[in-house]
């Protein structure tokens, strides 16, 4: 069976957050993509637009020293939305992280991503992690 | 994955939600279920199992005056889970909310729901309203 166009996508793009490739996960999101992440830590709020974005992941990769790595455990997709349930592991100062987020975004007329929601199964986890 | 029978079940529960029949909605959610709540409001935290659960949508339907109109926008799912994106309105005297949630879940073997963490476009605008 053939995928689904968004389910490649998303594949895709976790594949190139994985190995680091940012040009290559920059041609997912819209210029104005809005980026919302939940929760009470330093990276909690809204990111507007592509840089602001980058900015953030450049941030999360930096925290992290690059071991933040994304699992997907399943990919759901229609016609104006796609979803990804993932492991997101990581390590920080002696600290680790392993929690499912269920990342839920709206896809452009352009195929392009244009709204975010990260959300995580395990908050408090999140925020100690972040904080 | 929009016409899956889990998906399907979705649209009737929040069907019934809207129709005022609260039993019928929360019989959807396992014995066991774990419903996490984001933000800094009243109704922030996780609540566990059937019970505490149809409490937190009593008091839901309390803080706005029963006055909320829930509109699905779209529902993904496959066997094990689920995210559903819906615009939430709801007016009270002193204020009102429009916000467009994404909410996720997973199922168990039978479809019930069995954890759920949830995240809105406006977070400071759910604080507000729920305060």
């Amino acid at each position: 069976m053939t995928e689904h166009p968004g389910v490649e996508g998303a594949r895709a793009s976790i594949d190139a957050f994985n190995r680091g490739d940012m040009s290559a996960l920059r041609e997912f999101y819209a210029d104005d993509v809005v980026w919302h992440v939940g929760g009470n830590h330093d990276l909690s709020g809204d990111y507007r637009g592509r840089d602001e974005l980058f900015a953030y992941f450049a941030t999360v990769r930096e925290m992290t020293g690059g071991t933040l790595t994304l699992e997907p455990e399943a990919i759901l997709t229609s016609e104006d939305h796609t979803a990804i349930f993932m492991k997101v592991s990581g390590e920080r100062d002696g600290k680790t992280l392993d929690v499912t987020l269920a990342e839920a975004f709206t896809i452009g007329p352009d195929g392009r991503w244009t709204e975010f929601w990260s959300l995580a199964d395990d908050q408090d986890t999140v925020d100690a992690f972040w904080s | 994955m929009t016409d899956h029978p889990n998906a399907l079940r979705m649209r009737r529960a929040v069907e019934r939600f809207m129709s005022g029949d609260m039993e019928g909605f929360l019989s959807n959610f396992a014995d066991d279920v774990v419903w996490r709540t984001g933000g800094h409001n009243a109704l922030t935290g996780v609540r566990r199992g059937r019970d505490e659960v149809g409490r937190w949508f009593r008091s839901w339907d309390a803080k706005t005056g029963g006055s909320h109109m829930i509109e699905l926008v779209d529902v993904l799912a496959d066997e094990q889970h689920l995210v559903v994106f819906l615009r939430i309105k709801a007016d009270r005297e002193d204020a009102s909310l429009n916000v467009k949630v994404a909410n996720a879940f997973r199922l168990g073997p039978d479809g019930s729901w069995k954890e759920s963490w949830w995240l809105a476009d406006d977070q400071e605008a759910v604080d507000r309203f729920f305060s």
